[in-house]
């Protein structure tokens, strides 16, 4: 049979069928005895005003919150989360393309078209010639781009790749593209 | 509701009071207090020994709940978060100030009940205000003696159980859920302080008989 603490203002739950009768005398006597402790006068008062200035101000629903608030909420408080990880997803994805597009130059630069024509048969033969080609490369070093695919012309000039008059020709299409034929 | 949730007093439901709380109701959790603020005092009290240290502690506790009232989800287990969120307190303070939680002031006990006895002969009943309700129902002072004695013998994992039961007024279930352990565990180990109580009493009977 339980019994009920008056000072504590619970209801003790009976001990179990398989307890021998002097334990649960024991058990009363430690119920009488530990309703001695006295709680101090106005503890109720204190606790309720130490504890109800947090209590919560915003009203919720009587179903308690629903899925979307809580997932709002969450979002909300986990935002600059979000944004971190948005920033370092831009910053990666970044880098991969930039690292993606260098690496297709470099792929389109090292498979760029080869002259079919015949190779010089030697290369002292056009030394007065060559001389010419290097000073039109000189000139057009002020501009980056035909420096560059001059310089891609000369190299295959330098591997007996084609011919000093090819050469010449290419680098002539070239200054007239850029403007600069008059020069030459 | 749940099934589970405790009645108070007045007859409400706990988890109405829960709900109402989390909407702000400054009543609904002044019930709540009043409902537990005495049970978990006592649990720390006897515990830790120290009143003032039980009260600051009991203050944190509802402090603690008051804050999580408002996602908490009544499923007939407050009374068993509320004496975890105590316990774990406490045990945390003990580490804090560097000290073991000293074992239930039985001697606190005999006192009170030494002056409960004399106000209820010089006033013809319990004067202790509220400590004493039914001093004539209660154990005799050497009866108190011996139990006074008996469970400050008791290890501190086996005290906990009786003041759980006592004190915090929890069912086996409720305290297995506060200890972590299996109640299979919880009631064999309350079995075995409860005869160990008896056994020291009975041999504190026999030295008191003896002398």
């Amino acid at each position: 049979m339980s019994q009920m603490n008056e000072q504590f203002g619970f209801e003790r739950e009976p001990l179990p069928e398989f307890y021998e009768a002097d334990l649960v005398d024991v058990d009363a006597q430690l119920a009488d005895a530990l309703t001695l402790i006295e709680v101090p006068e106005g503890l109720e008062d204190r606790v309720f005003a130490a504890s109800v200035r947090d209590l919560p101000q915003e009203a919720v629903p009587a179903g308690g919150y629903s899925f979307v608030h809580v997932l709002r909420t969450r979002w909300i408080s986990s935002g600059r989360l979000a944004m971190a990880a948005c920033l370092g997803l831009v910053c990666v994805v970044g880098s991969w393309m930039l690292h993606a597009h260098n690496a297709s130059q470099n792929q389109l630069a090292s498979n760029s078209p080869k002259s079919p024509l015949p190779t010089i048969p030697t290369q002292s033969a056009d030394t007065d010639n060559g001389a010419v080609m290097l000073a039109s490369l000189e000139k057009m070093s002020s501009d980056s781009v035909s420096a560059a695919d001059g310089g891609w012309l000369w190299m295959d000039y330098a591997r007996q790749e084609i011919s000093v008059d090819d050469l010449d020709q290419e680098l002539s299409a070239m200054m007239k593209s850029l403007g600069a034929g008059d020069e030459m | 509701m749940p099934s589970g949730s405790p009645i108070d007093r007045d007859g409400e439901d706990i988890g109405e009071h829960l709900r109402q709380a989390a909407h702000g109701d400054e009543q609904a959790w002044r019930a709540i207090v009043r409902m537990y603020h005495a049970r978990v005092f006592g649990l720390i009290r006897s515990q830790c020994g120290d009143p003032d240290l039980a009260e600051e502690i009991t203050q944190s506790v509802f402090c603690t709940i008051v804050t999580k009232i408002g996602s908490y989800t009544e499923q007939g287990k407050f009374e068993s978060w509320l004496f975890r969120i105590a316990t774990n307190r406490l045990r945390d303070e003990m580490r804090r100030r560097k000290r073991q939680a000293r074992p239930v002031e039985m001697d606190t006990l005999g006192a009170l009940a030494n002056e409960a006895s004399k106000e209820e002969r010089l006033m013809g009943r319990g004067g202790a205000g509220r400590a004493v309700d039914h001093p004539e129902e209660g154990a005799s002072d050497r009866e108190l003696g011996a139990l006074r004695d008996a469970m400050s013998k008791l290890s501190e994992a086996d005290q906990m159980i009786v003041h759980l039961r006592h004190l915090a007024g929890l069912k086996f279930n409720q305290m297995a859920e506060v200890l972590g352990e299996p109640m299979g565990t919880v009631l064999a180990r309350h079995h075995r302080a409860l005869k160990k109580l008896k056994e020291l009493m009975e041999q504190g009977g026999v030295r008191d008989g003896e002398e």
